[in-house]
């Protein structure tokens, strides 16, 4: 049971993130490499206010509107210009966002380790045996988030023109959908998701500058599962949380990142394109 | 007559710095009229589509020159959405639809996407609610709950215009409008954009290589031939001239002609 | 007009000729002589710079050979490449490896280091024949991580150290002991590699990739095996960063597994996007920009009496970083061969504007 609420708290956290590398690579075929240093640096501003004593209702939406204006700037800034390019340059501009981030927090946050006190704490009963009160907390938030993201997605009317967007910009720019707009506006969602599956891995965890390496657990689970494919990213997710949990129970905990890459390379060998992706194969060569 | 609704003028189109796909041409269409705009592959029909809509590619594509008047205002330069929200609705060549949504969402986009439109209520043209489109189309009743991929040629082309229909249209401009359909299908298109004309008074522009097609149900017609314009006309007049037919039309008067009175050469010689 | 520019093709002098600009190295008097103050100058660089300066140039000429590599996958043939580090990190441990207990020679090592990273490549290659731009980068990336494993198994098990230590190495006996000696000796090497890249790209080879880049459905109707273009822009290109990355391990002479991590693939993505994709001289453009950057923008701090502790330069330095490459992208794209070729271009046709005909820059 412990296992089970800790796979799915990780699972939470990286399916969070993922959906939001997925929904802005449908939107705006770019693979945003940034995702897991924005996550921090959210996580760092939502701590901070914590920290600084801020009543909890003010820090909240102080730190959901941060992450908004985050994505507000990053799309506006950075890509709402490479929008037509060739992928290649959008996902060096996330690289280099990715670089520039890290740097911020450096200046800002110099290397310190944070964590995100809640009234969360202590242990509960859960089918019989003692698990951590913050962990199930992490899981039914994170889990509460995807599913909002998913209902935004699939059921309301912004989600039916991130959609149409994400199938063809052109056709939905003919039909009077302003394609900027909505652009930026998965921007924003992703990002704010982004922030979100920070905080939460900073309830159970540490925040501190290599956190961000969930970013990169999440981009392989992206890749697992299928870049294009909402669907796709749950399972990855899954798989990345498992492997990760598996390698490091019964090896050493350095190698929790060896399983989910090992994973990739497999699925790279026969589906490069993932699990639920789209094929993107040349047929001719 | 009041200043027709859109205004062409002068048009030229550069590709890359190097060819010019439009040069010269000149066309205007009044409000409520059906205006054909025909010519043979790479006459510059798409081109001087995407000029008028605004989806010319910025980097290479420019216009060098003249100007597009639509209801008064200058357009050239205009974002495409800009142009699709003013009326202005194209249904493309290829690429109708979204395959991965369903009739009903493909329709819903539309109508989702130009509810802030509504402050043009004063040009309503009816037809701009879900029912209404049902009505008029029942076959896409039928299959509201398809994925748009699975509708026949026909289907897809009806589907393609009831959501032009739903962005509030004042003038809709069909691209190919019976490319890759059957005969009947292609009849049955033609038709219902000259019944929406007749019933809503809505504006439309074909853009077609089917010339007889066109004529038939067009009032005016211009034939461009690489880039310009070489005949215009109210279609009756078109239909009897002798060139239009000889070229256009496929029909010949008088006895066999040899080899220097073919097509080709007597076209170059003829109008250059 | 007849004084400055060349085509390398004659025509009769009674049709009215359009000379374009090549970078050929048949050039008109004038030319010669910028060549030669060229030469003299990187000759003579040694005497002016502190030997810290030295090592730097040394450490960017190195760059130089890896940047002209990546930019002949990347830039030219148009297969995006995230394992410049697996390639380096190749290069590397094999001529680390290979001297371990005994002292091969020099141009021994080089060679199996370079034939090495070509078989490396030509694995890499084979699952990316089918795949779009996305998927390549990605494939690299798995070779990366694959790799960065691999080395970390040799360095943990096999050598059951913390690293590497190669030994001095000798050409003929001419020992390269010092970094003046390096750096003759890189000089030397590296303009070797451009005069080849260049070269390369003006061949059969070279031209088949970029038409496979461009367009690979119409290269395969004009008879261009596609496959085979991209298998060898991937072996050459390969050999070529992996002989970059031994020459590398014995400059510095220690090879550990960490330094072949993935912000030393960005970091020369970042040098042919800085000095522009495609062109040569971006790529060396691009190098030295980047090598130079860090301690330049310290010097920069210094000069300006600007003070800043430990970790809030090094925050600087990364957000500058940053800032750089996304500017870059942004707003030259063509990067700084780009920004040369106008300042040239402009100063050539003076008092003329533009010109009619203009060469379509890639």
């Amino acid at each position: 049971m412990l296992a089970l609420v800790t796979i799915l708290a990780t699972w939470g956290v990286y399916a969070l993130l993922g959906c939001g590398i997925v929904l802005i690579y449908r939107t705006s075929r770019v693979l945003n490499i940034a995702q897991g240093e924005l996550a921090i640096m959210l996580a760092y501003c939502l701590a901070t206010a914590i920290r600084s004593q801020l009543p909890l209702y003010l820090a909240l939406p102080a730190s959901l509107a941060a992450g908004a204006a985050a994505g507000i700037i990053v799309y506006w800034i950075c890509l709402r210009r490479v929008m037509g390019e060739p992928p290649f340059v959008g996902l060096m501009v996330t690289v280099g966002l990715a670089i520039a981030v890290h740097g911020i927090m450096i200046i800002f946050f110099g290397g310190r380790f944070m964590t995100i006190d809640l009234f969360v704490a202590g242990s509960m009963q859960l089918g019989g045996t003692s698990v951590s009160k913050t962990d199930v907390f992490v899981l039914v938030g994170s889990w509460l988030s995807v599913g909002l993201v998913f209902l935004t997605y699939r059921l309301t009317k912004l989600g039916l023109l991130m959609r149409s967007v994400a199938e063809n910009v052109t056709l939905s720019a003919q039909r009077g959908v302003n394609v900027d707009r909505i652009v930026g506006l998965s921007w924003v969602i992703a990002i704010m998701a982004a922030g979100a599956a920070g905080s939460f891995h900073g309830v159970r965890a540490v925040i501190a500058l290599a956190t961000a390496i969930i970013g990169i657990k999440a981009l392989i689970a992206c890749l697992i599962g299928g870049m294009d494919s909402m669907r796709g990213v749950l399972i990855g997710a899954f798989l990345v949380a498992g492997s990760e949990f598996v390698a490091s129970r019964y090896f050493e905990t350095r190698y929790a990142l060896l399983a989910p890459i090992v994973l990739l390379l497999i699925v790279l060998a026969f589906r490069p394109w993932g699990l639920f992706g789209t094929a993107e194969e040349i047929r001719r060569v | 007559m009041s200043e027709p609704l859109l205004f062409v003028e002068n048009l030229e189109v550069v590709y890359g710095h190097a060819v010019r796909a439009v040069q010269g041409v000149s066309f205007s269409v009044d409000e409520g009229a059906i205006v054909g705009l025909v010519g043979l592959n790479g006459a510059g029909k798409t081109t001087t589509i995407r000029a008028i809509s605004g989806f010319l590619p910025t980097e290479s594509v420019k216009v060098t020159d003249g100007q597009i008047r639509f209801a008064g205002q200058f357009i050239v330069g205009w974002h495409p959405y800009q142009t699709a929200r003013a009326g202005i609705s194209v249904v493309p060549e290829r690429d109708k639809v979204f395959n991965t949504l369903t009739v009903q969402e493909n329709l819903e986009v539309a109508l989702a996407a130009t509810m802030q439109a509504k402050e043009r209520s004063g040009q309503r043209k009816g037809y701009s609610t879900l029912t209404e489109i049902y009505e008029l189309f029942p076959s896409l009743r039928a299959r509201a709950k398809k994925d748009a991929i699975y509708l026949s040629g026909g289907e897809r082309q009806m589907l393609a215009i009831a959501a032009t229909l739903l962005t509030n249209p004042r003038i809709i401009i069909v691209d190919e409008a019976a490319l890759g359909l059957a005969p009947i299908i292609r009849q049955q298109v033609l038709d219902l954009l000259q019944d929406l004309n007749k019933k809503l008074g809505l504006t439309v522009l074909i853009v077609d290589q089917d010339v007889l097609g066109v004529l038939s149900i067009a009032e005016y017609c211009y034939i461009l031939e690489q880039g310009h314009v070489v005949f215009d006309g109210r279609s009756a007049d078109l239909l009897q001239h002798g060139d239009v037919q000889e070229f256009y039309l496929g029909k010949a008067e008088g006895e066999e002609r040899g080899y220097r009175n073919v097509k080709q050469y007597r076209r170059v010689r003829r109008w250059y | 007009m007849r004084s400055i520019s060349t085509s390398s093709t004659r025509v009769p002098s009674s049709l009215p000729v359009r000379r374009i600009h090549t970078f050929a190295l048949r050039r008109g008097w004038f030319q010669w002589c910028w060549l030669l103050i060229g030469i003299a100058f990187l000759l003579f660089v040694p005497a002016i710079v502190t030997t810290f300066w030295l090592h730097l140039l040394n450490m960017a000429l190195i760059a130089v050979i890896g940047a002209i590599g990546l930019n002949l996958l990347t830039g030219n043939a148009r297969l995006v490449s995230l394992g410049q580090a697996a390639f380096l990190g190749a290069g590397g441990f094999a001529a680390g490896l290979m001297t371990v207990n005994h002292e091969p020679p020099f141009l021994l090592v080089l060679l199996v280091a370079t034939i090495i990273g070509g078989a490396l490549g030509f694995i890499v290659a084979i699952p990316s024949l089918r795949l779009r731009v996305l998927y390549v980068a990605v494939t690299t990336l798995a070779l990366h991580f694959a790799v960065s494993l691999s080395l970390n198994m040799i360095q943990a098990y096999v050598l059951d150290s913390s690293g590497m230590v190669l030994p001095i190495p000798a050409i003929f006996g001419f020992e390269l002991s010092s970094p003046l000696r390096w750096y003759y000796t890189l000089l030397v090497i590296s303009t070797g590699i451009v005069i080849a890249a260049l070269n390369l790209l003006r061949s059969f080879v070279g031209r088949r990739w970029v038409a496979v880049a461009d367009h690979d459905l119409a290269a395969e109707s004009l008879g261009i095996s596609v496959s085979r273009a991209k298998i060898s822009a991937f072996v050459v290109t390969s050999a070529m960063v992996s002989f970059a990355g031994a020459l590398q391990g014995y400059y510095l002479g220690t090879v550990t597994f960490e330094y072949y991590n993935l912000g030393l693939a960005i970091t020369y993505l970042a040098m042919i996007i800085v000095g522009g994709m495609g062109r040569v001289l971006g790529s060396v453009c691009g190098a030295v920009f980047i090598t130079l950057l860090p301690y330049s923008i310290e010097k920069l701090m210094h000069v300006l009496g600007i003070g800043a502790e430990g970790s809030t330069l090094s925050g600087l330095h990364e957000v500058l970083y940053g800032v750089l490459i996304i500017g870059f992208l942004l707003f030259e794209p063509r990067g700084l061969a780009e920004i040369w070729r106008r300042i040239k271009t402009a100063a050539l046709d003076w008092p003329f504007r533009y010109r009619a005909v203009q060469r379509i820059q890639r």
